[in-house]
């Protein structure tokens, strides 16, 4: 069953409709709602009535279900949301990126000229990333490796294919 | 021509090793921050603090701030955070913040950590244009100190995580200050603009960002922080100013193929005089008539030659800040441009300005 436009608690019951001004407008309410809507332009509270009936059908042209969840989607470390990120354009925490990572991602891609990807080419790397299994390490100089050698940067594929080298127990060739 | 009497020495901003005087002031900066903690931004006012007395301590205990400063915002008079801000040690962005806002400034002033800026650390070094590999060296020396201290922000897909996503990846920005007369007098700068926009590029004021283009001064600095290693983006980035460099120099050349030097010759002339011997000097004007005697520098007129001049320590004597920061307080508009117009006269009086010899054709 339809659920209320107003208030999204009760089922909607009754098609209202209304002319406000040169404008007509309908919604599904529920029995509740559509009293209060009728005493707000029997009062003559008429601007209060016309915003909220604004927001209501540009909130139905724009806003779907689906953007609406997004909107409300939130990082569970920090409890932004992502509508929050909307108004700031500021990242709530590091775990944002990872909560919102596919809504981050065409932001990035943007920004960065298609890139949405870090390159390490450096001598310092995070602490935190350091401490990894023999295996792990050499999957990863492995994976930057073909990467360096498909975007043909020969000199990045060679000092990597040099640090593989000096992994215990692994051949650079195979 | 001997030497105007300035206090000695210039500041790491205003150290030049180019003898045309058009790259100067760059800049290396990273965005860190600390894992686990939410951005400044987002962060609750008593988290932010706590992390904010965390990281002086941690920052301050770096060899490199040895006899170093730590200027917390909340407790900065608004003159030295200006004064700061013109020795481009921190951001307007820092200077507006209070409470767990500070920055550590080295004895030098080449280095400076700003904290709880936009990000957590804001690590910066300063030098002379041209010497990027140096600058990058320096600048991943203190990166590394500061890893070891404490734990950043970092993923592998995205590397270190900021928090803007404008800035995700390296958290790298180079940046240079470039004195482009020649351009700007040529109506040319429009299209430099454009094109350094396209290839993704920033250009902003003497201040940095949101700030005033003046003196015919613009900052440039890299805006794609992803993707790319460093060093990839110091190569193109370096190439980038070597051509806006020739490309000012030809403008320069080019006033004499197009027989505009009178022209110029006659601006110079005004901006000389002006300097010398005007009693209200605004901050606008202070550095346009600033720009032009450093193109009569490089010409060679009015007897400055590339070498020796001390025209560099004049700008300090004109910035806001610097000048409230001797007088030892806030000054009203009309006063700090009297005393602007006081310093300047004093400073340029050994080189005799009101008695130019003109030139004869």
């Amino acid at each position: 069953m339809k659920e209320c436009q107003l208030c999204r608690k009760h089922p909607a019951a009754v098609h209202w409709k209304a002319r406000v001004g040169e404008k007509n407008f309908a919604m599904d309410l529920c029995h509740a709602c559509a009293a209060q809507m009728d005493t707000a332009l029997g009062d003559g509270l008429r601007t209060v009535a016309e915003a909220i009936l604004k927001d209501l059908s540009a909130e139905a042209k724009s806003a779907t279900a689906d953007s609406d969840r997004k909107d409300s989607q939130e990082c569970p470390a920090c409890h932004m949301r992502w509508r929050d990120y909307g108004q700031s354009r500021r990242v709530g925490c590091p775990a944002c990126y990872e909560a919102f990572a596919e809504l981050f991602d065409p932001f990035i891609r943007a920004w960065h000229k298609g890139a949405n990807r870090h390159i390490v080419n450096r001598r310092v790397r995070a602490a935190e990333s350091a401490p990894r299994s023999n295996g792990e390490r050499e999957e990863a100089l492995r994976s930057r490796l073909r990467e360096a050698i498909e975007a043909e940067r020969y000199e990045e594929a060679a000092r990597l294919r040099d640090e593989l080298a000096r992994l215990p127990s692994s051949s650079p060739l195979t | 021509m001997s030497k105007a009497p300035l206090e000695p020495p210039l500041p790491p901003w205003l150290r030049w090793v180019d003898p045309d005087r058009i790259g100067f002031c760059a800049r290396v900066r990273l965005a860190r921050n600390v894992a686990g903690h939410a951005f400044p931004g987002w962060a609750e006012p008593e988290e932010r603090a706590a992390l904010g007395r965390m990281l002086e301590e941690k920052v301050g205990a770096l060899s490199v701030f040895r006899g170093g400063t730590l200027y917390r915002m909340a407790e900065t008079s608004p003159v030295e955070r200006r004064w700061l801000q013109e020795r481009h040690l921190i951001s307007a962005e820092l200077a507006a913040r209070g409470e767990g806002s500070a920055v550590w400034v080295s004895a030098d002033e080449t280095v400076s950590v700003m904290i709880n800026e936009e990000d957590h650390l804001r690590l910066q070094v300063l030098g002379p244009a041209g010497q990027w590999e140096t600058l990058w060296a320096a600048a991943e020396a203190l990166d590394q100190a500061m890893s070891h201290e404490i734990p950043y922000a970092f993923s592998d897909r995205l590397g270190f995580l900021t928090a803007c996503p404008t800035n995700v990846g390296t958290g790298f920005r180079i940046s240079v200050l470039v004195h482009l007369p020649g351009l700007f007098l040529q109506q040319e700068m429009r299209p430099t603009v454009k094109a350094l926009e396209r290839l993704h590029y920033a250009v902003r004021g003497f201040l940095g960002e949101g700030s005033e283009v003046v003196g015919h001064m613009v900052q440039i600095s890299n805006q794609i922080t992803l993707g790319r290693a460093e060093a990839d983006i110091i190569r193109d980035f370096e190439g980038v100013v070597q051509e806006i460099i020739r490309q000012e120099r030809w403008a320069r050349e080019r006033f004499q193929d197009r027989g505009e030097e009178l022209k110029v010759r006659d601006l110079a002339i005004r901006s000389a005089v002006t300097l010398a011997s005007t009693l209200l000097l605004s901050f606008e004007e202070a550095l346009f008539h600033l720009s032009l005697l450093q193109l009569s520098r490089f010409f060679g007129w009015f007897g400055l030659s590339q070498q020796g001049e001390p025209l560099e320590s004049l700008y300090p004597l004109v910035l806001p800040g610097h000048l409230e920061r001797e007088f030892g307080g806030e000054i009203t508009p009309e006063h700090l441009d009297e005393a602007r117009a006081l310093a300047i006269r004093q400073a340029l009086a050994p080189l005799g300005f009101v008695n130019i010899e003109f030139p004869r054709r």
